[in-house]
């Protein structure tokens, strides 16, 4: 008998006398999927309304040019001060302004986190051998040290929020642990977490470094909402997703 | 109850066990399974006017739980370190055999395991494979060569003693 024949029965003796209770699933698929639906409707909507503020802003701008300038400023075009929450490239956007090196930057996306609810946003890109992800939520069990990890270290901020960073060995595309996995995990008072992910693919000369790590995840300037001009200058780094199934980058080489 | 709330009904109670078997392993351990079946389910229902319409249903609820698995492996590679241990499920449940077979398929990167769970246990062939993945013909083989030569060397004449043979 070959291996794969082998294999191929041993898959079906430890696996096709197993049964589930499909009532439960079947409930909660249901409700995940009009969840999913209406969050899908919910993004149409935004869409059509952010049509309809860029066609009174457009009017406005019109207006301007008009020197009898007696029309007034069209409702819903929005105000510079006002703030809304962070979006997908809003986020890449202010990481770029903190990475040294921001036009190492390449293949950027991103989306929304969360899955059934959305619990806040995410983006990811390379940045020369490395990859990047950066996550902005709101709510999250701090994340610990675990007797395992040979370097870890959790700390208290001296504006109190609790800052956890990790430096690991992940496995490349050898199978081997030849990559290095930095992340720092950030919870703050205000209710903002933040986790910063990277993977060095070359070890030994690093895209990118814990310590710098730690210098923009506790930078002031995230926060869970930001002004409408950050949003609308980050606007066109990417189209966000739409699923709840967020995509994180192959790893690169 | 609508309509396609009970013909959504009627195909999850068919498919509902065998596609939980696929996400068992795919995923390694029950209670990730449930998850991974209830978010298949999900997404097949939220789009169920174009399930419905399409030629093999089954064939696309089995795409979907693959590239939910993948997508999601890929997402828990850069999240988590590799020293956290896994949730097992529940103790004392799961036979010596699927112990052993899990703790294998364990090693291999998540598409590696999706497609042996595709090649062997689904019984595809390279091309449904690369096709369900979204890959090619040519990657389906290799990786399917490099699995087999993992699991051959960590499994050994475990496997054969485990059942008997």
């Amino acid at each position: 008998m070959t291996f794969e024949t082998e294999l191929r029965d041993h898959l079906h003796a430890g696996i096709d006398d197993t049964d589930v209770d499909l009532g439960p699933l079947l409930t909660g698929s249901v409700a995940y999927g009009n969840k999913l639906v209406r969050r899908r409707l919910t993004r149409i909507v935004s869409g059509a309304a952010a049509i309809a503020v860029l066609g009174g802003a457009f009017a406005y701008a019109g207006s301007l040019g008009d020197q009898t300038g007696s029309t007034p400023a069209p409702a819903g075009v929005v105000s510079q001060a006002q703030r809304a929450d962070i979006t997908p490239q809003a986020a890449l956007g202010l990481l770029l302004e903190l990475l040294p090196q921001s036009e190492h930057s390449a293949n950027q996306r991103g989306g929304f986190e969360g899955t059934g609810s959305v619990l806040g946003v995410y983006t990811t890109t390379d940045y020369g051998t490395a990859a990047i992800r950066l996550e902005i939520i709101k709510k999250q069990y701090p994340l610990q040290c675990l007797s395992t990890d040979s370097d870890c270290k959790v700390s208290i901020l001296p504006d109190g929020s609790r800052l956890r960073l990790l430096n690991t060995a992940v496995p490349g595309p050898t199978g081997k642990d030849d990559h290095q996995q930095l992340q720092a995990n950030l919870t703050r008072k205000d209710g903002l977490n933040l986790n910063l992910i990277a993977v060095n693919t070359t070890p030994a000369q690093p895209a990118i470094t814990l310590a710098q790590l730690r210098t923009i995840a506790t930078s002031p300037r995230w926060q869970l909402q930001v002004d409408q001009a950050v949003i609308d200058k980050f606007g066109r780094l990417f189209v966000p997703r739409l699923v709840t199934q967020p995509s994180v980058p192959q790893p690169i080489g | 109850m609508s309509a396609d709330l009970e013909e959504f009904s009627e195909f999850a109670a068919a498919r509902g066990t065998q596609l939980f078997r696929m996400a068992y392993l795919l995923a390694g351990d029950r209670h990730a399974a449930e998850d991974l079946t209830q978010t298949t389910l999900g997404k097949l229902y939220a789009a169920w006017a174009k399930v419905s319409r399409a030629d093999n249903p089954v064939a696309y609820s089995r795409t979907v739980m693959v590239r939910t698995y993948v997508a999601s492996q890929r997402k828990t590679r850069l999240e988590r370190p590799t020293s956290e241990v896994p949730e097992n499920g529940r103790p004392g449940e799961d036979t010596a055999l699927r112990l052993t077979l899990f703790a294998a398929l364990a090693e291999l990167s998540g598409r590696d395991r999706a497609i042996v769970v595709l090649r062997y246990w689904e019984d595809h062939s390279v091309e449904d494979t690369a096709t369900i993945l979204g890959v090619s013909s040519g990657t389906v083989r290799t990786r399917s060569q490099r699995a087999l030569l993992k699991l051959r060397t960590r499994l050994g004449t475990d496997i054969s003693e485990l059942s008997g043979l």
